[in-house]
């Protein structure tokens, strides 16, 4: 670092060193000298950081009145999670290595695209067009959806459902936006697609990016709708023959993401089975793992899936967040709600990465 | 392997043989590298490193040449490499320095994670000062930069 005294380590593993910081440590650094000031805008030092950070996941979810959120790591426990940097009050629609991507309450069609460890946003800017807010009454589109692959520069977001004008049906054609931030600017496809009329509120929620294919859900249990961000092409992946045929008849299913492989989860009354698209194209599946639900007996009609590694699987029920470790096949309590009504959890809780993917682009 | 039963000895900086199987001693990426490059001499020379921390370092590689060797089991084995890593690396500073610098100049990979892991999960809750006399790095601020810098990212230190 050229300077005078003579520094304990060679450049290469204060590197290692710094990479293996939560981000906050990385950033009061930032005071130590000019060079570690400079480290997380270094484009070799954020891959470094990305690719060792990716793999941890932890598990984001509103706590009561939208106002404050909390963070739940399976090491370090519960932290606060703070959105006021953006100034406004926002929902999370959707997340994806380390970015999330909010809307506005107050304000319909207002998206931020922001990375809540460093604390960069970016204000989407609003699409020429107007059929976000003719997608539903409501004024959301159906499904909203982030992508970002933490080995290259950008970010896109999409929000897709199907055309309808206010009190009609749907018209059969399923409108596409989608916004690119290398270009900054939103662009519109429209195909015809069948039968994708339900997704439930999880579905919705759990978006999955691998492979620069983002997927979802549907809730008629039959496919994962997935989109290529690279030919804007939609395209149905199938789930598991021993899904699909429904036999289990009453089983829960829900899409997750494991080790940058597509994965759902399925539940019964007893058990819990993780399966994982091994290979991608032929869409093969295989089971990970199969888990007895008996310690959580009480608790399974109420608990679902959100995210999970290798190693562990977090999942949210009304008031509580639990992390079953798959090794030592332990159930966790890691959060507890306080206090009285509120909002459930499962249905704010979203999967987040702690990663310095950067968001603003500013042109 | 074939040649898994040839010995090789690691000499010290202090000039102490450590004699140990060539599969203990291709853990070092550097030694693998002269191997290939066709040195075939029986006694590697390791002068940056002194008796105690190059004991210290075979002392890791042969725990996880060995148990890389058992076949079947991988889950216990895993489980049990994970907690010798976690005892190796419960050592004082200094000799945590000497190993991360030994493991930096012999490219053992696996010890060089974890002794960074162990710093950073020493450090991360320090103040930039501490961090500078830790790591011997000069300031080379001006007071009124740095109080700039640290205005910028006053969020990092809150508690």
């Amino acid at each position: 670092m050229g300077n005078p005294k003579d520094p304990l380590f060679p450049d290469e593993v204060i590197l290692q060193i710094l990479a293996r910081l939560p981000v906050k440590s990385l950033f009061r650094f930032k005071s130590v000298c000019k060079a570690w000031c400079l480290l997380p805008s270094d484009a070799y030092f954020i891959t470094l950081f990305n690719q060792l950070s990716v793999k941890e996941q932890t598990l984001v979810a509103e706590v009561s009145d939208s106002s404050s959120l909390i963070c739940v790591d399976s090491l370090r426990g519960v932290s606060e999670f703070s959105l006021e940097f953006l100034r406004d009050r926002v929902r999370i629609r959707a997340s994806c290595n380390g970015l999330l991507c909010c809307a506005s309450v107050p304000e319909k069609g207002v998206y931020y695209v922001c990375n809540p460890s460093t604390r960069e946003f970016w204000v989407l800017p609003r699409s020429r067009e107007r059929p976000v807010t003719r997608f539903y009454p409501d004024g959301e589109a159906t499904l909203v959806g982030l992508a970002c692959d933490v080995g290259k520069k950008g970010f896109c977001v999409v929000m897709a459902g199907y055309h309808r004008l206010f009190g009609h049906r749907p018209d059969g054609s399923f409108v596409c936006l989608v916004f690119d931030s290398e270009s900054n600017k939103w662009r519109k496809f429209v195909s015809a697609l069948e039968g994708c009329g339900g997704f439930t509120h999880m579905s919705k929620n759990q978006v999955v990016f691998v492979d620069g294919k983002l997927h979802w859900l549907m809730s008629g249990l039959c496919y994962v709708l997935a989109l290529d961000l690279e030919h804007d092409v939609w395209r149905k992946v199938s789930l598991p023959d021993e899904i699909r045929c429904g036999d289990g008849g009453g089983n829960r299913v829900y899409l997750l993401e494991l080790d940058g492989f597509v994965s759902v989860i399925q539940l019964s009354d007893v058990w819990m089975k993780i399966w994982k698209m091994r290979d991608y194209e032929s869409e093969v599946w295989c089971v990970v793992d199969s888990i007895s639900l008996r310690c959580i007996k009480g608790l399974v009609p109420g608990i679902f899936p959100i995210c999970q590694t290798g190693e562990y699987v977090f999942l949210a029920t009304h008031k509580q967040v639990l992390v079953y470790q798959r090794r030592s096949k332990l159930w966790k309590e890691m959060f507890c709600v306080k206090g009285s009504y509120s909002l459930p959890l499962w249905f704010s809780a979203h999967a987040f990465r702690s990663t310095i993917v950067p968001c603003n682009y500013a042109l | 392997m074939s040649e898994s039963n040839k010995k090789i000895s690691l000499i010290s900086s202090e000039g102490e043989a450590f004699e140990v199987s060539e599969a203990v001693a291709r853990e070092f990426e550097i030694v693998a590298h002269m191997l290939e490059d066709g040195c075939s001499g029986s006694s590697i020379p390791i002068t940056t490193v002194d008796s105690n921390i190059l004991g210290k370092v075979i002392e890791y590689c042969t725990k996880h040449v060995e148990v890389g060797n058992v076949e079947g089991n991988s889950e216990k084995a895993e489980k049990d490499l994970e907690e010798f890593d976690k005892r190796f690396i419960a050592v004082e500073m200094n000799t945590l320095f000497s190993l991360i610098l030994a493991a930096n100049y012999l490219n053992v990979k696996g010890l060089l994670n974890i002794g960074c892991q162990k710093v950073a999960d020493t450090i991360k809750d320090m103040k930039p000062e501490e961090v500078r006399s830790i790591f011997n790095i000069e300031n080379d601020y001006t007071p009124a930069e740095e109080e700039v810098v640290r205005k910028e990212n006053e969020w990092a230190f809150q508690p």
